[in-house]
């Protein structure tokens, strides 16, 4: 890891040189169910342990020497394909206008890329897929974010794309809609993890009607 | 044997520890926002201290049982008006009668407190805790367990002291701290349990930076003060996301925390670098404090004042 610093009093925060190294990171973590570790969060490049009690210089050392041991390989997570119904796309024209591409080729674009989830956040198991092909990156935020965003809307903004597991508001280009369940929290169903892999399937709305509702 | 909700008030949610073990689900860790007046409620009324409870904010419900219940607000001193008793005092236990309407009203100053019921509120369990994800509605129900019991009361656990000990947060360098340090800043009426959001003179990068630079997302806790691009402060409040793009300035020590839960809009506030060495002390202080009041209650003290 390059850096390792305190997350105020409750945990440390990671910092590694990819992404990949990161992920390998928490995984390893996470998988050696520690009794001292309450949770911990992966990010992209960062990792956060966090902790009860502790002396951070301690913490520190053993979070180098975990890494340092780590036995998990540095494979990646299960691979899923999301139908998605880009006809459902609110913003598929926005984004066609700013990468000045088709609406088929930035579909075309969209689908043919296999993604990383980089981290879950925002809300339940909203995953952060990374990254989009170079033609669809750059596209910003709507000025004004919609009140409510429908579960399963597919969006992207900057060199991210991602699903909307619940209905929120919010300000990503919507490009499409899956019609499965990726979230239910009374269920404690959160199939995606950080470190999985992500493709699109194009569907059309009949596909759509008959998918709706099905867990991935 | 029904709790039963009249009217469900500003915002009143079922809470109890929170899911400290699922923010890796994009899940908050939720739970009590003043966690020490929600165990001193639940240890007044003869409960473990993670007992579910409601948590009521600025307006409180009404809320009417249809068996006596041993109860108490404990937290913000609220006013509480029992349709068969009158008035009631915050703070001190009480039996709530069958058929009785208790009626929370507002209170004037702090912003919560804790609906204690004597065996608890028994919400369903979702990942592992009982703290609602939606606020109650009218008309909600529980089953309750009867019972009775005669006022008794402790003062409580703090003072609504304006200032917050802070340890530096990751992007700390970003910032010219002087802006930081040597201002109140003002509680916006956008505050709530995700987030409180302050208002106060934009904070300035500090040399040699003149751009903000660009923040890959990383994980963030409740007291996390992120900075928006505009140089205003937000405190991560319990219902925070678990993952943030914005610059994390500092973070308010744990010690402090369940007075973020308290904050109300109009508050001023300000904050005061620590160390590691005295967040830690102050932390176990604090945890010893609670300990000693939750084990004198349990052993039966508390005043008595029927």
């Amino acid at each position: 890891m390059r850096a390792c610093v305190p997350l105020g009093d409750q945990g440390a925060l990671c910092y590694f040189a990819t992404e990949e190294e990161a992920l390998r990171f928490a995984k390893e973590v996470r998988g050696l169910s520690l009794e001292w570790v309450i949770d911990v969060v992966s990010s992209y490049f960062t990792v956060a342990v966090f902790c009860d009690a502790f002396d951070f210089e301690e913490l520190s050392h053993r979070l180098r020497q975990i890494e340092g041991e780590q036995t998990v390989p540095a494979s990646l997570g299960r691979r899923y394909v999301i139908p998605c119904c880009y006809e459902r796309g609110l913003d598929l024209d926005r984004v066609a206008a700013f990468t000045c591409q088709s609406r088929d080729d930035v579909i075309k674009l969209h689908q043919q890329t296999e993604y990383v989830v980089y981290a879950i956040g925002f809300c339940p198991g909203f995953p952060y897929l990374g990254y989009l092909p170079p033609e669809l990156v750059g596209v910003p935020r709507l000025d004004s974010p919609r009140f409510r965003v429908e579960a399963g809307s597919v969006g992207l903004t900057g060199k991210q794309t991602g699903i909307y597991t619940l209905p929120r508001p919010g300000g990503w280009n919507i490009i499409g809609q899956t019609p499965l369940e990726l979230v239910n929290i009374a269920d404690a169903y959160f199939p995606l993890k950080p470190g999985d892999l992500v493709c699109f399937r194009r569907i059309d709305d009949k596909e759509f009607d008959r998918l709706k509702g099905e867990r991935l | 044997m029904t709790l039963r909700v009249i009217e469900p008030g500003l915002y009143t949610l079922v809470v109890d520890r929170g899911r400290p073990h699922t923010r890796g689900l994009g899940v908050s860790v939720g739970g009590a926002a003043d966690f020490a007046s929600f165990a001193l409620g639940n240890a007044l009324v003869g409960n473990p201290p993670d007992t579910a409870a409601l948590e009521i904010t600025l307006a409180g419900p009404k809320l009417q049982s249809d068996c006596p219940l041993a109860c108490v607000v404990f937290g913000a001193p609220f006013e509480l008006f029992g349709s068969q008793q009158g008035r009631l005092k915050a703070g001190t236990t009480f039996t709530l009668q069958a058929g009785e309407t208790l009626s929370i009203g507002s209170t004037p100053r702090r912003a919560r407190a804790y609906f204690c019921v004597r065996g608890g509120i028994p919400e369903q369990i979702i990942l592992g805790s009982r703290t609602s994800f939606e606020p109650i509605c009218a008309g909600q129900e529980w089953p309750c367990a009867s019972g009775r019991l005669r006022g008794r009361f402790v003062p409580l656990f703090e003072d609504d002291e304006p200032m917050f000990r802070t340890l530096p947060g990751a992007q700390v360098d970003w910032f010219r701290l002087d802006d930081f340090y040597d201002q109140c800043f003002v509680v916006t009426p956008a505050s709530n349990r995700m987030g409180i959001r302050l208002q106060g003179q934009s904070l300035r990068l500090a040399p040699p930076l003149r751009e903000w630079p660009e923040l890959d997302s990383e994980p963030v806790c409740p007291g996390t003060i992120q900075v928006t691009r505009d140089g205003q402060c937000v405190i991560l409040g319990v219902d925070g996301q678990t993952i943030g793009g914005y610059a994390k300035i500092a973070h308010v020590i744990r010690a402090d925390l369940d007075r973020i839960g308290q904050l109300r809009p109009g508050d001023r506030i300000s904050f005061r670098p620590v160390d590691l060495q005295r967040a830690r002390e102050a932390w176990s202080d604090r945890q010893a404090r609670l300990q000693e009041m939750m084990t004198r209650l349990r052993l039966g003290g508390g005043s008595e004042n029927c």
